[in-house]
């Protein structure tokens, strides 16, 4: 017997284990993920056309059109970091995802910031906004997305699951934001914090702890 | 001097992996005697195994066989390495391989397989590690008849032998005593035979930072090795 190699046994032992355990194929693992996320998006978008979809009222349509345009592109860009994997099963490295999770944030507060300010009042603090609602809608728009996605990719990173899992969370709530901005027109800082940011490091964290239960192998 | 041996290992560990030159599972003696087997396992092609993967991926069970022994002598070296146990090396390649089994459908088209596989079997080791609160256990030494036919088979000076298991203990010292990431980053690329795009997937960094852990060990050993040699002769 050879040492600095496994014993003939091995091999046995594993074909044996491999039939007695079931693994779905690529074709059937990538039709449940579409699945899975088709229904995770369609059940979203169920809550979010029924709490009144966009709203139109209050503000002029180039300030709505500005605001959702920069944000989905921010959303854009951190689902490409975050999520696209390319041809590599553990996606990018942990410094990208670190920098998603922190950067995009940021550039989000800055652009409603700087688009808002391009309007009278855009800033303007409106009675009995506090952000507690579109912290509520945001989070409940992103649970089931951010769960069917983890899920999809569920045992296969095994270098940086949780950082993984917090930029996937990131970056749902990124694309939840862009729904949100269409539907609330309060750009006051506290409330656009509060309601619009939070949700982001809420799912990040929610990202980071679940990622390394469910993405590691 | 140094860093015309690593280009030189370098390239022919880069011809090894485009299967431009033959590599044998098994080296022969200078003196064209009795095989002997290799300490460390030479990379076969990844492309190879990356073919293998994907068949698997997409249904065709029997290429999990060619996928085994493609990977598990390699997993093995790295894993015997990091546990020093060979029964706990084989328990974790088993793990490693029915992990990638049980994840086949979620692989991606056209990703290495290589790197993937080093991954999983690295956070195999620091869950186990992390679990017993202890990093590895004492090497087995292996069957003493069967080692000392090896030995029969060098057919090499015992002086040599001695000087020689001199350098490996001094080197595997030196070894211990950097950071791990170094060693690690080290270990894959000229101990695996890794590339360092793909040691770089494993480590979830850059290749340029893979490279620099790479040199800065590879520095360090030379400094080690040339100190002791500078002692000898004194």
């Amino acid at each position: 017997m050879n040492r600095s190699l496994p014993s003939e046994d091995l091999k046995i032992r594993l074909l044996r284990a491999v039939e007695a355990t079931p693994a779905p194929t690529r074709a059937a693992e990538s039709k449940r993920a579409a699945w899975l996320l088709a229904g995770a998006l369609f059940g979203s978008l169920l809550v979010y056309f029924t709490l009144g979809g966009v709203r139109l009222i209050g503000r002029p349509p180039s300030l709505i059109v500005g605001t959702v345009a920069g944000t989905a592109t921010i959303a854009a860009v951190a689902m490409w970091i975050a999520i696209a994997r390319g041809r590599a099963m553990a996606g990018r490295t942990s410094s990208w995802l670190t920098a998603v999770a922190i950067a995009a944030p940021l550039a989000l507060i800055a652009w409603k910031i700087f688009w808002s300010a391009q309007y009278e009042h855009g800033l303007d603090r409106m009675e009995g906004r506090l952000g507690l609602r579109c912290l509520g809608v945001s989070l409940t728009l992103a649970v089931l997305p951010l769960a069917a996605l983890l899920f999809s990719r569920r045992g296969t990173d095994a270098v940086h699951p949780a950082r993984a899992g917090m930029g996937v969370g990131v970056a749902v709530g990124l694309v939840v934001a862009t729904l949100v901005d269409t539907w609330c027109p309060v750009a006051y800082v506290p409330h656009f914090l509060l309601g619009h940011v939070v949700p982001l490091a809420v799912l990040g964290a929610a990202g980071l702890w679940f990622g390394r239960k469910i993405l590691a192998p | 001097m140094g860093t015309f041996r690593e280009e030189a290992a370098d390239k022919a560990g880069s011809e090894a992996r485009q299967g431009l030159v033959p590599v044998p599972h098994e080296r022969e003696t200078q003196q064209g005697h009795a095989p002997v087997p290799a300490t460390r396992v030479d990379p076969p092609s990844s492309a190879a195994a990356d073919r293998a993967m994907d068949r698997y991926a997409s249904g065709d069970g029997a290429a999990f066989s060619q996928l085994y022994d493609l990977l598990a002598p390699r997993l093995f070296a790295f894993l015997l390495r990091a546990t020093r146990s060979h029964c706990e090396a084989e328990d974790l390649v088993q793990q490693t391989m029915l992990k990638m089994h049980c994840a086949r459908g979620r692989f991606i088209r056209g990703a290495g397989v290589v790197p993937w596989a080093f991954s999983i079997a690295r956070r195999l080791v620091i869950d186990r590690a992390r679990r017993s609160k202890v990093r590895g256990t004492a090497y087995e030494a292996g069957d003493p008849n069967e080692v000392l036919a090896q030995l029969a088979a060098l057919d090499i000076a015992a002086d040599e032998m001695v000087h020689s298991k001199l350098v490996g203990k001094l080197i595997q010292r030196e070894l211990e005593r950097l950071a791990p990431r170094n060693r690690l980053a080290f270990e894959l690329v000229k101990q695996d035979g890794l590339t360092h795009a793909e040691a770089a997937k494993v480590l979830g960094t850059t290749v340029m930072a893979v490279k620099l852990r790479t040199h800065r060990t590879c520095a360090a050993l030379r400094a080690a090795l040339q100190k002791s040699l500078d002692v000898r002769d004194a």
